[in-house]
């Protein structure tokens, strides 16, 4: 199950989702929205999207893993638009028979869907600062 | 917002043989943001690359020169090399670096 999402998730409905009778571990991440980085204090963030080009990618992402892997299920959903604190913003689970292979692959497909798919995140800060994250950019903000 | 916002062509690139390519490009976020439309139209050469596209839009504005050595160019669903010709029927997106890049 591949998703982009405005809506809030439901988190422990994706987690049944994946379990099954042929998996004896299933590993969940949950990415939350940090109420502070550094000395900055978040208000909420918004997260933007290319929809269409992201739910390919993590396609893309879920076919090789599944290929690393001996994936029984695996579902990734991420969500858009304003997230308050605490909220959660992307959701991995990955059912396996085994768990150190789910802690692997959910492990991966976190870190890669971090790095490929087209997500941006925008803070809002309490002094009332906007900052896009677009690391290794160079540009001044 | 304006949608489909034109800017001229620098100057560097109107050496061509054919008709210039009318690009439409998708962009996001930062990109999005700065130029106040989702959707920039952009005239190129006929032959014209990826890599020619990111110049184009290096050269929109001062600020963006170094912005645009860091975006990535989807044409289609692949995220393309420089030496990629631009295909104007397949949808081209131009974004910066994806958030957790940095791998926190």
């Amino acid at each position: 199950m591949i998703s982009i999402t405005a809506e809030p998730i439901d988190h422990a409905a994706i987690v049944e989702r994946v379990r099954d009778r042929s998996a004896g571990a299933v590993c969940s991440f949950l990415g939350t929205v940090r109420d502070l980085t550094g000395d900055d204090r978040t208000v909420f963030l918004e997260y933007e999207a290319h929809s269409a080009l992201a739910e390919i990618k993590l396609a893309e992402l879920e076919a090789q893993a599944r290929r690393r892997w001996p994936i029984v299920e695996v579902a990734i959903v991420h969500r858009v638009g304003r997230l308050d604190p605490g909220e959660i913003s992307v959701v991995v689970a990955v059912a396996c028979p085994h768990r150190r292979d789910a802690f692997e692959a959910c492990r991966w497909l976190i870190d890669t869907l971090k790095a490929v798919v087209p997500v941006w995140k925008k803070e809002h800060y309490a002094d009332g600062r906007e900052e896009w994250i677009h690391p290794g950019l160079e540009t001044p903000s | 917002m304006i949608e489909g916002a034109s800017f001229p062509r620098p100057a560097s690139l109107i050496a061509s043989k054919g008709p210039p390519l009318i690009v439409q490009v998708r962009v996001f976020a930062l990109l999005r943001e700065r130029l106040g439309t989702p959707i920039l139209s952009m005239e190129l050469p006929d032959s014209a690359t990826v890599g020619d596209l990111r110049r184009a839009i290096g050269a929109l504005r001062p600020d963006f020169e170094g912005l645009s050595r860091s975006l990535l160019i989807a044409v289609g669903s692949v995220y393309a090399e420089d030496d990629r010709s631009i295909d104007p029927s397949t949808e081209i997106a131009a974004f910066p670096p994806v958030s957790g890049g940095s791998r926190h």
